[in-house]
């Protein structure tokens, strides 16, 4: 199975971010991905239609979001948001229950079956509570990286 | 009695969720010894879908498979809250399908 990690900069890593709504902490990572290049425009816009359809919130011990798609990805990316108020997302489970995001993960994929082992990474740092907690206290945007860099070692680049 | 069980798992985009939760499947198929082929989808094709005998879902959706295979909601094994309870739940349909098929 071939290896690819996913590609990240520290300008795509957000703390104290002000969003006030699921649409803005989209609009303002996936701008930045459009930004560095490793997306078309047609991503922002085909992200955003897929949240509400089928939004990302996750149902977890800390809650968090993951929006994510593959249409207008040229390069696999992931971009993190601290929130500084949380944000309301919809439940992926579909449950009335809004998800109250403190951080937001926004990823583009470009070939899911070649990133399996990325994925499955990933969604284990989904289910650490322990690890979420630290990572949503954190202030500083380069400390932030260093943290997620610790956790999911290769499986991000940094750029 | 069927010696195969074929599963789609589906979620919104056909990407991250299913890519994970298809891995998971596989992973308690095997250690059950239980033959498989699993196949992905996104959750707009649910209704349409045929040849299967389970659908898995990892969002929402009140869709029913037309073909009338059950659709079970199987976030739990990507975000591993109830992931115990869906696998019995998942093992015991299975097994339910393969001794009537």
């Amino acid at each position: 199975m071939s290896f690819t990690g996913l590609v990240t900069s520290p300008s795509m890593i957000l703390t104290d971010c002000e969003a006030k709504s699921d649409v803005e902490v989209i609009k303002l990572l996936s701008g930045l991905a459009l930004e560095q290049g490793y997306v078309e425009e047609i991503f922002i816009e085909k992200i955003i239609e897929r949240e509400k359809a089928y939004p990302t919130g996750l149902p977890t011990e800390v809650q968090i979001a993951i929006p994510h798609v593959h249409d207008g990805c040229k390069k696999s990316f992931f971009s993190a948001a601290v929130l500084k108020e949380p944000v309301k997302f919809g439940s992926m489970d579909g449950s009335d229950d809004p998800i109250m995001a403190n951080i937001v993960f926004l990823f583009g994929i470009t070939d899911p079956s070649h990133q399996v082992k990325v994925l499955r990474k990933f969604s284990e740092v989904f289910q650490d509570a322990d690890l979420l907690r630290d990572l949503i206290s954190t202030r500083d945007n380069k400390e932030l990286l260093t943290k997620l860099k610790g956790a999911l070692g290769d499986y991000i680049i940094i750029q | 009695m069927k010696n195969k069980i074929n599963i789609a798992v589906a979620c919104g985009g056909g990407i991250f969720t299913t890519t994970v939760v298809t891995e998971k499947l596989e992973e308690i198929l095997r250690k059950n010894n239980i033959k498989y082929s699993i196949s992905p989808h996104k959750i707009t094709e649910v209704p349409n879908i045929t040849g299967v005998d389970i659908i898995v879902v990892t969002g929402k959706t009140s869709e029913k498979n037309k073909a009338g295979a059950p659709v079970m909601l199987g976030l739990p094994l990507f975000t591993g809250v109830g992931a115990e309870e869906f696998t019995k739940q998942f093992l015991e349909k299975v097994r339910e399908i393969m001794n009537n098929g």
